[in-house]
């Protein structure tokens, strides 16, 4: 596969007002493919913005280098700028611009010019649906159309390779769809490459391609879904309520011997009744390869044993799974 | 190149779109400087010409060895017909009139004056014109500090105060007193009519070099008269014909020094002050508009469209060129809005079309263009020792104030020394100076540039060092 980026000991230090200094990415060996969304997730300050900044030559590294299209970002860097689009974290317009006019002017900043430009701003335009408010002011806009133009500035001189460094921050559930689709429109329809950073697992699983997980400034897993997944197994977790009814530790003895697939099963009793607990109902937990298949049986021995089942969840193995079996914390902590 | 017009371009446009901002580089240092001008010029300037500045003069002056005052001379230039005074001006025999019939200005014309004695003194302090407490004082101290409370009072615009010794002070007399030693006169001035009291100081020193050069001329045409011909030949000189002829006002020998300070010589006190005040103002307002414009960087920092620029195929020395040529030419653009706006103003109140920054256009867009370096450059040496735009909110007003309180933007001068420390007035001097006609404005151009390239260099070198980016 051809390699879009390649990273080789990137690392940058920052240093404090205090003369300390804070180690913000620790030497990354990254390879992005041609034509692939990879998503770089993690949570909050785990280096993602920078490792970004890095790579599209905001932010020069204290060691280490990025080739982009295998032009070095430090020493060709007009070069590997032009194949670079960005799409920023935050809004990175002139509110005092209208939409077209801030197109234009980012048009002139990739060297486009004349009716070339003119007929990219009408594509991106459209593309981005603000045709019809084009001639708006940006600051007349909504959250969401501003953030759609600020994809559509990173997408004007059709890079082929494109950073979205978290760009469904703080916005409505419709354009953040939006995005995404777009996202995915990008490498299905132009093939391009996609650098995408998030800390939310579901926008990593729904889009990518490959997956980096970032914590305190170094990769610590990188693959597909699956091959992550797969590094802490594949169990379903089954999650059973019951409410107040007592459960046999032979119940669950049963359940593990008699049904396929199950690993383990436990049971979680509810809380003293009367006080806040955040297990107000008691809940049958059961680790299972293939956990759907195995729901019926389980619910056909939990009813011979006249324990009513009041709810079911399935949880299937997820990037979260994965990050907190590699670090020990949620996404989110 | 097209880059950094592009970025230029978007710094002129932003700027000149935001109505709140044109509001304040434009309309306010326009409005400041037409009510000013109104105020300390008078409604309708043409009907207050130059010529009528009230002067109070306080002649304490004792004749000389020669048994006449040069004091009273003073007087008599200033005050035609004055009663107090023991010497009459002769009439000059050996001028011609002008055969074209002009009339020539002169001093009697630029001023209204009056000779100041204990008289007129006791009349005001009874009228209640003149709030005057303290009579116990000795005859000098009292006319002198009446003269002054007049000023004060705004019934003078200035009080020239000629001291006892002036005669013998500045006689020259070859067997009695061959030096001539410095003397001085008072001029108290109105500091609300900063116009018309430059031109009375400058009378007043124009009168006592023309005195004093007379003064000599003659002594030695005598001197030269008594070894040529003997002691005999003087008594063939018709002494009062020489005198008259040494300062006659027909010759024209002290004929408008000041007019430099004042403005061409058809324009009114309101043109005079809209140039002084006006270019002053004008410059201490794009002085704001530099510096906020490159203090823009920092806001550009912080909304991330400087790093988009940054991560484009764009130079980061070439996102700083267009940023500072924005600032330059938003200024450009700026000071020439505000020169044609006054000049509108001063036709408006002059009743008729009047350039009032003179007729060398030339010379005026290199004044603008070399003004709007200075202040360009200021600005970009500002914003490039701050940290943060809210630094630089604080120290911007801190620096202009002080450079338009220097450079005359508030309608009042300080001493010239302090002066030359602010670009505003080397900026002011030079559009005074082209405004009466003088277009010795080189050093003014040189200062301008010098000082604002060095800032410039300065502000980018250490711009580039300190700013960062991400």
């Amino acid at each position: 596969m051809q390699s879009m980026v390649q990273t080789h000991d990137l690392a940058k230090t920052f240093r404090r007002p205090d003369g300390s200094e804070v180690q913000a990415v620790k030497g990354i060996e990254l390879e992005i493919h041609k034509g692939e969304i990879f998503s770089l997730l993690g949570p909050n300050g785990a280096g993602k913005t920078t490792t970004i900044s890095m790579i599209s030559g905001l932010l020069e590294p204290t060691r280490g280098d990025a080739l982009i299209g295998g032009h070095s970002i430090s020493k060709q860097p007009l070069q590997a700028k032009r194949l670079i689009g960005v799409v920023p974290q935050e809004i990175a317009l002139y509110p005092s611009l209208n939409a077209r006019q801030n197109l234009e002017f980012f048009g002139k900043m990739y060297d486009l010019g004349g009716s070339v430009l003119s007929s990219r701003v009408d594509e991106v335009l459209s593309f981005i649906e603000l045709t019809d408010r084009q001639k708006d002011k940006v600051d007349t806009f909504s959250g969401g159309m501003k953030r759609r133009l600020n994809v559509g500035v990173g997408l004007l001189h059709r890079p082929e390779l494109v950073f979205m460094d978290e760009p469904t921050v703080g916005i409505d559930p419709q354009s953040r769809r939006r995005i995404l689709d777009t996202v995915k429109q990008l490498r299905d329809e132009q093939g391009m490459t996609v650098l995408y950073t998030t800390h939310l697992m579901e926008e990593a699983q729904e889009l990518s391609d490959r997956v980096g997980i970032i914590d305190h400034g170094e990769v610590i897993a990188l693959g597909t879904q699956g091959e992550l997944i797969q590094r802490v197994g594949e169990e379903d977790q089954l999650a059973f309520t019951v409410g107040n009814q007592a459960v046999a530790p032979e119940l669950l003895q049963q359940i593990r011997d008699e049904v396929q697939g199950v690993t383990r099963a436990s049971f979680d009793p509810p809380g003293p009744e009367g006080e806040s607990s955040t297990n107000p109902s008691g809940l049958i937990v059961i680790h299972a390869k293939r956990g759907r298949k195995a729901l019926p049986d389980i619910i056909q021995i939990t009813n011979r044993a006249g324990v009513e089942i009041q709810s079911v969840e399935v949880r299937e193995p997820d990037l979260e799974a994965v990050f907190l079996n590699l670090t020990g914390r949620a996404l989110r902590d | 190149m097209r880059k950094i017009l592009t970025i230029a371009w978007k710094e002129i446009y932003t700027t000149f779109t935001d109505r709140n901002l044109v509001l304040i580089m434009v309309a306010s240092p326009l409005v400041l400087s037409t009510i000013v001008a109104l105020a300390f010029g008078g409604l309708g300037s043409s009907d207050v010409p130059i010529a009528d500045i009230p002067i109070a003069v306080v002649n304490h002056d004792q004749p000389g060895p020669l048994g006449f005052s040069y004091g009273s001379v003073f007087v008599s230039l200033l005050v035609p017909g004055s009663s107090g005074s023991e010497f009459e001006l002769p009439a000059c025999q050996l001028f011609e009139p002008d055969p074209s019939g002009a009339p020539s200005v002169t001093l009697f014309d630029l001023t209204e004056a009056v000779e100041f004695d204990e008289a007129l003194a006791n009349s005001l302090i009874e009228r209640g014109e003149v709030d005057f407490q303290s009579r116990i004082v000795a005859e000098q101290t009292y006319l002198d500090s009446v003269a002054r409370a007049a000023v004060e009072q705004g019934i003078y615009t200035a009080a020239l105060i000629i001291p006892e010794d002036f005669t013998q002070r500045i006689s020259y007399l070859p067997m009695v007193h061959p030096q001539l030693e410095q003397t001085r006169i008072s001029v108290y001035a109105n500091s609300g009519s900063p116009i018309a009291s430059e031109v009375v100081r400058s009378i007043a020193g124009g009168i006592t070099n023309q005195i004093a050069a007379g003064n000599i001329a003659m002594a030695s045409s005598f001197e030269e008269l008594q070894a040529s011909f003997g002691p005999a030949s003087l008594g063939q000189v018709d002494f009062e014909s020489a005198f008259g002829c040494a300062f006659s006002p027909a010759g024209n020998t002290v004929e408008l020094d000041s007019q430099t300070v004042a403005g061409s010589s058809d324009g009114g006190a309101t043109q005079g002050i809209l140039v002084f005040v006006g270019s002053a103002q004008a410059m201490f307002f794009a002085l704001f508009t530099a510096q906020f414009g490159v203090l823009g960087l920092h806001n550009e920092r912080r909304q991330g469209t400087l790093q988009r620029m940054v991560v484009s195929p764009t130079p980061r020395s070439a996102v700083l060129a267009g940023n500072f040529a924005g600032v330059f030419l938003t200024v450009v653009f700026q000071l020439l809005v505000l020169i044609l706006a006054l000049a509108l103003v001063g036709s408006v109140l002059q009743g008729k079309f009047d350039f009032i920054w003179g007729d060398n256009l030339l010379l005026l867009a290199g004044l603008l263009l070399s003004v709007a370096l200075a202040v360009s450059g200021f600005g970009i040496l500002l914003a490039a020792i701050v940290r943060s735009p809210e630094q630089g909110n604080i120290l911007a007003p801190i620096t202009n104030m002080a450079m338009g309180v220097l450079g005359g933007a508030f309608g009042f001068t300080l001493p010239p020394i302090a002066g030359v420390f602010s670009l505003v007035y080397w900026g002011r001097e030079a559009f005074q100076k082209l405004a009466g006609g003088d277009a010795d404005i080189g050093l003014n151009l040189l200062v301008l540039v010098i000082q604002g390239g060095l800032m410039y260099l300065l502000g980018v070198w250490l711009f580039n060092r300190r700013f960062e980016v991400a």
